[in-house]
């Protein structure tokens, strides 16, 4: 089944575009330019132009994804008029329309850019199309919003927290084309609107401390920053050089309606990837996470840091046998390996107790064996080489014991939030 | 005849294979043995336990593996099952042998060797009264037990309560040195000898296929401790010692890498067919010993009877509990022999006997027990730092008959073993975890809380009894000479035959009535010859 893709080169056309050819699927490529993906039908298409566009006859589907940009500049208009040629041309082909939206869609945006996407949706759901509503995508080159913000980061020492806090719901830019590519597969039809991004929104400056600690490695300060000063700022600089800064798209994020999204997500059955996986170079960041992971689990375990061959063995072990995805572990705990004790129920026992619960048992228990059969482990689980003797063992016993209850005691205490978490 | 042919044909190279072929060969038939041929790919470790674990950064590559196979077979019934030096013992079993357990452990090898590769040595003769259980005289198995005794290599010979239940005395050497604890206990039985008697509870040296004095190329046991993951030495018996034995003798012929899909031919010729590397293969013989193991004999056997039908199996149910000796807490860990120690009988309701031993913690990994303790895991390892080196472990075996098993061969020609532990088995298990909480507290050792732990149906992996020897066989049994009923010329020679399951260690039963058939089977050759 063919399956055509406007705006083939921009950010996501193109990581959409390769991943379809790696998926298998027979794609045609709409764009002003020829896309740099291998081996792909192309057809010519600019916003300037008018008239009909002629789709091969075996497309099925339509993904619009053109956004008409020139120098960085939006075009409320030409956008307006290029979405109807396409949609024109998909009623005509029969074709299936999936349209690539933006969270920032609404009727009264306080942006041209989040109008002019609520326009064309609105069109879009009149022509039985779906209608995809990403968060802030990120990952993979840095283009688009996702490359203004890097290189906003590499360049400046310091990140804005702005104020009040705006929350984004950040998507990878290839699990945005897995949702896109399901939508396809399983030949979803709309009208229907789809959004798609973290479930639960975080504040930007994470994001932003998320671009510098795991893409980047660089340490960044947050500085306040009044949103009322970015505006003005925007309105002072005007709409052009709004634009070309990235400020008009900076000001779009700033009153972002949150989005529901688990459902949505759950409904096309894609697991987003957790954004410091997501922020690495590679776009898939789960071997760093995992050696986070490794050596707060390996920590808790021994009572002091392992050594790094141990961390690793970990990490290789967790792909190898467990899928590789990391538990997603907290700031707070990967720092503070000993709060581990608050998630752990000894009472999920390894490999037979569903979710995350039983996941973390699972990995504590892989943990466990990997950091006995070690030199370092021999001390630590046989005693060997330490004083030993009835009182000291004694002693040993009881604070295990008293450390046991403690714990058992704040995790009762705590068990509602950890509910929540899911980690119950 | 052709090359492809022979006197008689075994097919497997386990305990049974290997004791069935000894007496052809001195017959002078000529004999072909068939098996999986799977080999080691990883030896165990040279040094002293202790020793390789203080100092061995590569340790992980015998303990969990570099493929994390340990972890990959957390679901296996014991740390033996998931020691990657074993991998190469259980692995393709189920899916080249086509055997399939439901709620049900149905393991089986086809490694050179057998499933003796990774044995625990427990050896035992049955008695008198459990011989008469069977059909053919005492007298006619006990050559065979002496004969297998004195090849492999037996120890544990004690003047104590337990000789007479072991009855292998005569054959065996002194048992190897016993660490602390266990010495403790076994000299606060000595004092209260008569009051534990009366209660039914007898502990003894354990007697095992362990080495304590050099035989021929094996070294004796020196208490390094690695006997979970095998021995360098050699000391512990495995069928590809005797294996490497009869490939000296000119008689004997050996096709590894050969998985047997079918038993054909007829009363005067008999084939076995099979895949080997090379594709599909075809042996002739007069004769066939089937020696694959239980459940892959018992496959074989039903395919050959033809039509899908069931038979009865039996296995023993076990416990393992945590023994915990105060007196020793805060004991440094010792270098000790890795398996059964000392071992003890427990007189249960309804005569039945329960059977067990003691292992030394010392060669178990502790991850093995972190996930059974009810505390975090930190916590956890720090209790099992202060307390494992003055516990021991203690294994409970109970005759085969409270296990209700089958075997069904369906009709894609696939073996599924099911069954249940029988209604009385609860009950039975509850007696005997008092009565060993009893008699070890009685010994200065606790019996830990919660650590009394039933094993799954079919775990204990003493699978016997689907094609039962008897007098006049109906269908589906064999003769006292082990042929299948019908299939006249194949004959059954391990633990399918037997339908006796003690609580005892069986595999020596095994070997001896392997080694008492091929007599009988040799006789008959000459017999033909004769005429």
């Amino acid at each position: 089944m063919k399956f055509l893709i406007t705006g083939a080169t921009g950010y996501i056309g193109q990581r959409l575009l390769c991943n379809a050819l790696a998926a298998g699927h027979a794609v045609v490529a709409l764009s002003r330019s020829v896309p740099r993906c291998f081996d792909v039908d192309w057809l010519h298409f600019d916003f300037d132009q008018d008239g009909d566009i002629d789709l091969p006859p075996d497309v099925a589907t339509v993904i619009h994804l053109a956004a008409h940009t020139q120098g960085g500049v939006s075009d409320p208009a030409g956008e307006m008029r290029g979405a109807q040629r396409v949609i024109r041309a998909a009623r005509r082909a029969g074709a299936q329309l999936v349209f690539v939206s933006s969270q920032a869609a609404r009727e009264d945006a306080p942006t041209d850019y989040g109008r002019t996407k609520w326009r064309i949706e609105q069109e879009m759901l009149s022509a039985q199309g779906v209608v995809v509503r990403p968060g802030l995508v990120y990952g993979g080159p840095e283009r688009a919003l996702f490359g203004v913000l890097v290189s906003a980061v590499r360049s400046v020492p310091v990140i804005p927290a702005f104020l009040p806090a705006p929350r984004v719901q950040p998507i990878h830019v290839d699990d945005l084309a897995e949702v896109l590519l399901t939508i396809v597969r399983d030949g979803i039809s709309g009208p229907r609107v789809f959004c798609v991004g973290a479930p639960s929104p975080i504040l930007f400056s994470d994001f932003l401390r998320s671009v510098a600690m795991d893409r980047l490695r660089v340490r960044r300060w947050p500085v306040p920053i009044p949103v009322v000063a970015v505006r003005m700022a925007a309105r002072y600089l005007g709409w052009e050089l709004g634009s070309r800064l990235g400020l008009v798209r900076l000001t779009s994020l700033f009153d972002l309606p949150v989005m529901q999204t688990q459902a949505d997500l759950d409904g096309i059955g894609v697991e987003l990837r957790d954004l410091s996986s997501g922020m690495a170079r590679s776009g898939n960041g789960a071997r760093r996470t995992l050696i986070r992971e490794g050596v707060a689990l390996l920590a808790y375990i021994m009572r002091t840091s392992p050594a790094p061959i141990l961390v690793r063995r970990y990490a290789r072990g967790i792909e190898a046998i467990r899928g590789g995805r990391p538990l997603g572990l907290s700031r707070i705990l990967l720092a503070v390996p000993p709060l581990l004790a608050l998630l752990e129920s000894p009472g999920a026992a390894a490999g037979h107790s569903p979710g995350k619960a039983g996941e973390l048992a699972m990995r504590l228990h892989i943990a466990v064996a990997l950091a006995e059969s070690s030199p370092q482990g021999a001390q630590r689980f046989l005693g060997l080489g330490a004083a030993s003797g009835a009182a000291r063992s004694l002693v040993r016993l009881g604070w295990a014991a008293v450390c046991e209850a403690a714990w058992r005691v704040l995790h009762a205490i705590v068990a509602p939030a950890l509910r929540r978490a899911g980690w119950r | 005849m052709t090359e492809n042919s022979y006197d008689v044909i075994i097919v497997g190279s386990g305990p049974a294979g290997v004791s069935a072929a000894f007496p052809l060969l001195d017959a002078g038939l000529r004999v072909l043995l068939l098996d999986g041929g799977r080999e080691p790919r990883l030896l165990p470790p040279a040094g002293p336990l202790l020793e390789w674990r203080a100092g061995d950064a590569q340790q992980w590559r015998t303990m969990v593996g570099s493929s994390y196979y340990a972890l990959r077979k957390l679901d296996a019934v014991s740390p033996k099952l998931r020691s990657p030096t074993h991998e190469y013992v259980f692995v393709d079993f189920e899916s080249e042998n086509r055997v399939r357990g439901e709620e049900f452990v149905a393991v089986g090898s086809l490694a050179r060797g057998g499933l003796s590769n990774a044995w625990g040595g427990g050896v035992a003769c049955l008695s008198e009264l459990e011989l008469a259980r069977l059909p053919f005289s005492a007298e006619e198995i006990m050559p065979s037990y002496a004969a297998v005794a004195r090849r492999i290599g037996i120890s544990g010979a004690q003047d104590d309560d337990l000789s007479d239940y072991f009855g292998l005395d005569a054959w065996a050497g002194q048992p190897p040195a016993m660490g602390a604890v266990q010495s403790r206990l076994l000299y606060n039985y000595a004092a209260r000898r008569n009051a534990m008697t009366s209660a039914g509870f007898r502990i003894g040296r354990s007697r095992a296929a362990v080495l304590t004095a050099r035989h021929d190329e094996r070294e004796a046991c020196d208490s390094t401790g690695n006997c979970l993951w095998g021995c360098r030495r050699r000391a512990l018996y495995s069928a590809v010692e005797d294996l490497a034995v009869l490939r000296r003798h000119p008689g004997f012929s050996y096709r590894p890498g050969f998985v047997v899909r079918e038993i054909g031919g007829d009363h005067l010729c008999r084939t076995v067919a099979g895949d080997s590397a090379g594709g599909l293969f075809r042996f002739q013989a007069s004769r066939i010993l089937l020696a694959a193991g239980t459940l892959a004999s018992t496959r074989l056997a039903l395919r050959a009877l033809g039509g899908p039908r069931e038979a009865p199996l039996q296995s023993c149910p076990t416990a393992v509990c945590v023994l915990w000796a105060p007196r020793f807490l805060g004991r440094q860990h010792e270098n000790e022999f890795g398996f059964g120690q000392l071992s003890f009988t427990l007189a249960l309701s309804g005569g039945t006997t329960g059977y067990g031993s003691l292992f030394c913690t010392t060669g178990i990994p502790v991850s093995e027990f972190v996930r059974h303790v009810p505390m975090r895991s930190r916590y956890g390892i720090d209790v099992l730092k202060a307390l494992l080196s003055s516990c021991v472990i203690g294994n409970l075996f109970l005759p085969g008959n409270f296990t209700r098993a089958t075997v069904r061969l369906d009709a894609d020609g696939t073996l599924e073993v099911r069954g249940d532990y029988a209604t009385e088995l609860p009950a039975l298990m509850s007696e005997a975890r008092a009565a060993l909480r009893r008699n070890f507290r009685r010994l200065g050792a606790v019996m830990l809380p919660g650590s009394f732990t039933i094993g799954h149906p079919g775990s204990d992996i003493h699978y016997t009894g689907s094609l039962p020897m008897r007098y006049a066989p109906k269908p589906g049994e064999t003769t006292p000479e082990g042929e299948l009923r019908d299939v006249e010329g194949v004959h059954v020679v391990d633990g399918a035959v037997l339908d006796v399951l003690t609580e005892k260690p069986h595999t020596m039963t095994i070997m001896a009535n392997a080694d008492r058939i091929a007599r009988k089977v040799a006789q008959k050759f000459r017999g033909v010859s004769a005429e």
